[in-house]
């Protein structure tokens, strides 16, 4: 943004605010999309009363679970209880500080964003992770036990198939890898990782069919069972902001980001970030949910293996062209 | 003093707070969660230092791999209830004594020694993986081969279980 308001340290918090601001909103604007769409799918009308077409539920959302009553269990863990629901929205806050939304647009250009991005992810596991421990009760500890196995066991395909990416674009740096894509998308000839990677991110975000930590059926909510009023606000805000930075991930990656035929710059990225979102929507309420045994045998001996093959093939292609 | 200097005085505060947790703790969560703190200030130290690389593996492998790995240990032990280890112990005495000594070189190091404060040396990925593949190559290949061991002998040992 080479506008005269984005000079200096002022406009620096200037345009860090207006990013974060449309991706929070867009995030509580995600959990209005969800309801719609799945009241589509199972030809019901979802939320509509609110605002032309159900537009202020958000904003109505917000305001109920300001006003509900914090309750903090008897046994839980004050301090973490506390902690978890900043965690889990604190990574796709971190995460898109390096994302290229338009030739220019962006809040750092680091050069090694793509590690970043995967560090972030990172840190989104804790929040789970600790709001299962902090609530102090059964279900959400069982939530927490599934997460933490299941996150540790797709990060490794997750990074290694965005590494092809990388190896096709010689750099680490995203608005790099966006740029090697100006005449061909990564998709093409490294379909293979972004199969790999579009499946990790449905394990990374807990999405069906990789919901297990949540699993409303078996452990009533899973995680954040045992947070209510705006602690529970922040882990809704923070998976649909996780979904968010997933869908912008995997066009940034695979996808060639602003590059596109006819419509200039950030355009094609918002239509392929919002193709990804709701293909998120679409899978949920699609598909079953996997067994756990299932889900621990098809990252480690199908995501991964291919993801290495995919790494080879990213290597090959390279040296040969 | 600009900004990168109390940076990295705050950090490596909450380093050494980190690490105090682990020891002193008595709730063994508590302790994985004070390695979670130490290993995301050394983190940002690295990052201050200009190894931006080291610091992003740091988060990667350390914090999201490893750390996760303790309070999964913890979590199925069922180390909820405080467990403390107050009573005198020759454990304690020999770390004491450990740490006296290892108080006293540092602090000797420092005086005698001319110090000089660290030059940060932008390390991108390139740089290292550069070294890693020519100077460094016989450590590195070292390095794996161990790994290779380390993954051959627990699958070794998972296998010895089920066959029982």
């Amino acid at each position: 943004m080479d506008f005269i308001l984005f000079k200096g340290y002022i406009g620096w918090f200037l345009k860090v605010g207006i990013i974060l601001f449309i991706f929070l909103t867009a995030a509580a604007y995600m959990v209005w999309a969800e309801r719609r769409v799945s009241a589509w799918m199972q030809d019901r009308i979802g939320p509509n009363l609110v605002g032309p077409f159900g537009l202020l539920q958000p904003l109505a959302d917000v305001l109920k679970l300001i006003f509900k009553e914090d309750i903090v269990p008897y046994v839980a863990d004050r301090f973490l209880h506390f902690l978890a629901p900043g965690l889990i929205l604190a990574a796709p806050v971190l995460a898109i500080t390096v994302i290229p939304f338009a030739p220019g647009i962006w809040i750092s250009n680091p050069d090694f964003g793509l590690l970043w991005l995967l560090g972030s992810t990172s840190i989104a596991a804790y929040g789970v992770i600790l709001g299962g421990i902090a609530g102090g009760s059964k279900y959400p500890l069982l939530g927490s036990l599934r997460s933490m196995s299941q996150i540790v066991s797709y990060e490794l395909p997750m990074g290694i198939s965005a590494l092809g990416a990388a190896v096709m674009a010689g750099s680490l740096s995203l608005v790099d890898i966006v740029e090697a894509q100006r005449s061909l998308w990564f998709i093409v000839p490294q379909f293979l990782g972004f199969l790999v990677f579009l499946i990790t991110t449905y394990a990374e975000t807990n999405r069906l069919p990789f919901d297990l930590p949540e699993a409303e059926a078996e452990l009533t909510g899973g995680y954040h069972t045992e947070f209510s009023s705006l602690k529970f606000g922040w882990f809704f805000a923070g998976e649909y902001a996780n979904l968010i930075i997933a869908s912008l991930s995997v066009s940034v990656l695979f996808l060639g980001g602003w590059y596109g035929p006819f419509l200039p710059g950030i355009h094609w990225l918002i239509l392929k970030t919002l193709f990804f979102l709701f293909l998120f929507l679409w899978v949920r309420w699609t598909f079953p949910r996997f067994r756990f045994d299932q889900l621990m045998f098809f990252s480690w001996k199908v995501l991964l293996p291919l993801s290495l093959l995919n790494l080879m093939i990213a290597t090959l292609v390279k040296l040969l062209w | 003093m600009n900004l990168l200097d109390i940076l990295t005085y705050v950090f490596a505060l909450t380093a050494i707070l980190g690490a105090f947790t682990v020891v002193m703790h008595p709730n063994p969560l508590y302790s994985a969660l004070g390695l979670l703190l130490n290993f995301f200030s050394l983190a940002v130290l690295y990052m201050l230092l200009k190894s931006p690389l080291l610091s992003l593996i740091q988060i990667i492998v350390y914090s999201g791999g490893i750390v996760v790995f303790f309070l999964f240990v913890v979590m199925l032990l069922n180390l909820r209830s405080p467990q403390s280890d107050r009573d005198f112990s020759f454990k304690g005495i020999f770390a004491l004594i450990f740490f006296l000594l290892l108080a006293i070189f540092s602090i000797f190091g420092i005086i005698t020694f001319n110090l000089q404060p660290l030059q940060p040396a932008y390390m991108s990925a390139k740089v290292i993986g550069k070294y890693m593949l020519t100077d460094g190559l016989f450590a590195f290949e070292l390095s794996s081969f161990v790994l290779l061991v380390a993954i051959i002998a627990a699958v070794a040992l998972v296998k010895k279980e089920e066959s029982k």
